[in-house]
């Protein structure tokens, strides 16, 4: 099973004969071992023919390497491995006797029974690996793992009971390294060409073979591991990259809106998508003055009226602390503002007064630009020359105490016209929600079908009023002449239309009834079902309506 | 700079005015007992539409930054309309929100919501039946139910 996964298969065994002084004098360092001339002594490299019989005790990528040898069997087991196994080959008592060398254990899979005693022999010692091969001198691979020859018959059991992987190799190999380590386990001078071999090795010195499995795992988990790497990184990226993308996107879009609110192409109180407010200096910037009666006729009375004013006992310049002097600047700043009394008003200033020592911005007393005995906010009249009085920038006056806080605090529209009172280029802060609000909006506007709503003043044989289609007034068409209190402008009573009169005819009660009754019925139960997360999704897809 | 005026004096005015020149659109509005800041009114039915012969009690709570604010008003007899809601009489009227303005009065406002019953709009709905009826173009099944509640659900003078 785990052959195919990976985790741990053998990809290859290499044996070698290896000489080393004798670590009980010498002790065991690595540069000891030395490699014997494998043109003088035995080596073999097998690469492809090997089953990883079992992983137990392996980590993927951790190369098993010791000393062979056959480990020995107690008294009267497994005599069929007697034919099998040189008398001389390699045990442990032909090893060094320390348990600080690793050693891998070779023996014939003859039957369950051998092979259980030679694993419950080996895990005595400090054994790697076990390496088994079928005592049948055959060439080919050995059989799968899970092929019967390799049942031992206890469900797989000593796997987990013997604490080292195990892998099988062909007979042939097996057998041939099991022949060598029967030449390789005792002096030089009896080894292959051991006369050579005493000339350069200390003859005390062991010459003994061994074994390296190489054990795959190098590479598959450590790219599995790579692989998760780079998937990471990428998805980091991903998310990097697209919140870059996206912070600049919404730098761009507030930009862009900013653009268009200040170009006028966006009035972003008269939509609603936020509730602007005027700053003090904004609203310091709007003229402050005593009002005057209002019978006068513009062009002449501006002239007549400042004259007038110094006679007069109440109106004195109330205001010293603000900075700016100037009201005409506020003229200039809104486009939308009529052009028909404008000019009475810069042109009596200079006269006036002396522009730069008078550090107030309240003006003498004149007459606003046109009719206005009321405050529309409170509903009181204004007393001419005493009643002190803010124009905003289209022209509508009220009492400052009374706008100064609307504007402030509520909104930056003439609660009269619905003029926006700040300056044409002027933009509040832009947020990510304003422009999302905004977008969504113009998305609105495009998918709205424009003969979808009238049907339901058709039933109810109403005109449209005018009451929802107030929000049209920002875009400055409006005359800056009707206002009296009595008619603030997005409230306008429009008479019936002439048209049809083809109502219902009046009720028949019992069948009325009946059928009110049923759909009401249905209206209460889907209303207990229904009622908050319903407005709230209206609400999120009607934001201008809700 | 200039402190917010009380709505009082403002509200005691709009009552003065109301005397002076009574709104057809309602069959009574005052304050209740004395409180100039919850007032109470009777709604008509405009006369000629689905409404008619309707009476609707409603009431209005001034917030205390009244006019800067609205006031919030409701219907409390249960009133058919589609930017109603049929049980707490929520209104769904933009004068009442965004589009408020301080130059609006309570009496141009139940003016206002007298309107409104005559100009529903379906695509906001506080009342979905109705609406629905309305954007089927069931007008039949839409007027005859109105006229049901209206009948129905009419104020009785309590
Ligand atoms: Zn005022
Ligand atoms: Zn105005």
């Amino acid at each position: 099973m785990s052959d195919s996964i990976g985790i741990t298969a053998a990809l290859g065994l290499t044996v070698l004969t290896l000489s080393f002084p004798d670590p009980g004098y010498f002790g065991i360092l690595q540069e000891n071992f030395k490699p014997v001339d494998t043109s003088l002594s035995f080596s073999l490299q097998e690469n492809s023919k090997i089953r990883t019989l079992s992983t137990t005790a392996s980590s993927p990528g951790e190369d098993l390497d010791g000393l062979l040898y056959v480990p020995t069997l107690h008294r009267g087991q497994c005599p069929e491995a007697a034919g099998l196994i040189p008398v001389n080959a390699t045990r442990r008592v032909n090893l060094p006797d320390t348990n600080s060398i690793n050693l891998i254990a070779l023996a014939p899979w003859i039957n369950p029974s051998c092979t259980l005693a030679y694993m419950a022999a080996a895990q005595m010692d400090p054994v790697k690996t076990f390496i088994f091969y079928l005592p049948d001198n055959s060439t080919a691979i050995p059989p799968l793992a899970n092929n019967a020859r390799w049942s031992i018959g206890d469900g797989g059991r000593w796997k987990t009971t013997y604490r080292y992987p195990v892998f099988a190799i062909s007979g042939s190999t097996g057998g041939l390294i099991m022949q060598n380590l029967a030449y390789y386990s005792d002096n030089v001078t009896n080894m292959p060409n051991g006369e050579i071999l005493s000339q350069h090795i200390d003859p005390r010195s062991y010459i003994r073979l061994a074994a390296e499995v190489e054990v795959s795992g190098h590479n598959s988990l450590p790219s599995l591991w790579v692989f998760l790497l780079i998937v990471l990184g990428i998805l980091i990226m991903i998310i990097a990259v697209t919140s870059f993308f996206l912070q600049w996107l919404q730098r761009k879009r507030r930009e862009a809106l900013r653009r268009r609110v200040i170009s006028g192409e966006v009035d972003i109180e008269a939509l609603g998508i936020r509730r602007v407010t005027v700053p003090a200096s904004v609203l310091q910037q709007m003229p402050l003055y005593t009002f005057v009666s209002d019978n006068a006729v513009p062009k002449s009375s501006s002239d007549t009226s400042t004259q007038s004013s110094p006679p007069t006992s109440s109106p004195a310049p109330l205001e010293p602390p603000s900075s700016k002097p100037e009201a005409p600047s506020s003229n200039p700043n809104n486009p939308n503002s009529p052009t028909n009394p404008i000019a009475s008003q810069p042109s009596p200033l200079p006269p006036a007064d002396p522009p730069l020592s008078e550090p107030s911005k309240e003006l003498p007393p004149h007459p606003a630009p046109f009719s206005q005995p009321t405050c529309a906010i409170c509903l009181d009249d204004f007393t001419p020359y005493e009643t002190r009085i803010r124009e905003l920038p289209c022209h509508h006056i009220f009492h400052p105490e009374c706008i100064d806080p609307f504007l402030r605090q509520n909104s930056s529209l003439c609660p009269m016209c619905k003029l926006s009172v700040l300056p044409a280029d002027y933009s509040p802060p832009i947020t990510n929600a304003m422009v999302r609000r905004e977008r969504l909006l113009r998305r609105m506007r495009r998918n709205l079908h424009p003969h979808d709503p009238p049907s339901i003043r058709e039933v109810l044989r109403f005109p449209r009023s005018v009451v929802r289609s107030s929000s049209g007034a920002g875009t400055g068409a409006v005359a800056p002449v009707l206002p009296t209190t009595e008619v603030p402008a997005p409230v306008r009573v429009r008479p019936p239309s002439s048209g049809g009169t083809s109502l219902a005819p009046p009720d028949s009660a019992a069948a009325l009834r009946a059928q009110g009754a049923e759909i009401r019925e249905r209206m209460l139960e889907a209303e207990a079902a229904r009622a908050p997360v319903w407005r709230k999704v209206v609400g999120k897809m009607w934001p201008r309506l809700g | 700079m200039s402190k917010a005026q009380s709505p009082l004096k403002r509200l005691t005015r709009e009552l003065q005015d109301l005397q002076d020149e009574p709104n057809d659109a309602v069959l009574r509005l005052g304050p209740v007992d004395d409180d100039l800041f919850h007032w109470h009114a009777v709604l008509k039915g405009p006369a000629g539409t689905a409404y008619e012969g309707g009476l609707w009690a409603l009431s209005i709570t001034i917030p205390p930054n009244y006019p800067n604010a609205p006031p919030k008003v409701r219907f409390e007899t249960p009133i058919c309309h589609p930017n109603v809601h049929f049980q707490t009489g929520e209104i769904c009227l933009d004068l009442l929100k965004d589009k408020w303005a301080p130059t609006i009065t309570i009496s141009i406002l139940l003016t206002s919501i007298q309107q409104l019953l005559t100009s529903a709009e379906p695509d906001s709905p506080l009342n979905v039946d109705i609406a629905q009826l309305f954007r089927q173009g069931d007008w039949a099944g839409a007027e005859s139910l109105i006229r049901y509640y209206t009948q129905v659900e009419r104020w009785d003078g309590r």
